[in-house]
């Protein structure tokens, strides 16, 4: 298993890298964490919809960067992202309206983060020690 | 969603991410969610205190 099929498994499935690695009560708890995060996200309105060229008007760079990092923030959450987009309807500035429910989505992407960043620290520490 | 339920979720959350990376025995996990809970609390408590000491006129 390439360190890249982990991650990348792992950003798919949150928490996905720790079941590769058969340790199941990880993978159930950063599983749920993720979902959980993300579930109250959207029940409290964040989207998921990427900035149009057309709302970044008028902004200067460093803002744009801002919003587009915070949407990116969110994809991190993996397959919970990927299904909400596809549902999504509304636009980036209308969710922005809604900060607890972004707060949320971004809080899911950063956990997925770290059990995927956890997930590969243990793999490199297992293979030294053989 | 009520901001006191809304900061004990994202305590809750922080304090379990935490408290499951690396490689650790189940009480010592425990004990990591437990000082992350408190640690957040502290924040909040803290960070509220310091606020309203600023803001009161």
């Amino acid at each position: 298993m390439t360190t890249l099929r982990l991650a990348a498994f792992g950003w798919l499935v949150p928490g996905g890298a720790f079941l590769l690695m058969r340790r199941y009560l990880q993978f159930a708890v950063f599983a749920a964490l993720v979902s959980i995060a993300f579930v109250s996200g959207i029940l409290l309105q964040g989207g998921t919809a990427w900035p149009q060229s057309a709302e970044l008007a008028g902004l200067d760079g460093f803002t744009a960067l801002v919003f587009k990092a915070s949407v990116f923030a969110k994809m991190l959450a993996g397959a919970p992202y990927l299904v909400a987009h596809t549902f999504d309807s509304s636009t980036f500035l209308a969710s922005r309206l809604h900060e607890q429910g972004a707060t949320l989505l971004i809080m899911a992407g950063a956990i997925n983060v770290l059990a995927i960043s956890s997930a590969l620290d243990l793999r490199k520490r297992t293979e030294a020690t053989r | 969603m009520s901001h006191p339920f809304y900061t004990l979720l994202m305590a809750l959350l922080v304090s379990t991410a935490m408290a499951m990376i690396d490689n650790r025995g189940a009480r010592e996990r425990l004990y990591v969610a437990v000082r992350m809970f408190a640690w957040c609390a502290i924040a909040v408590v803290g960070g509220g205190w310091l606020m309203d000491r600023i803001l009161r006129p």
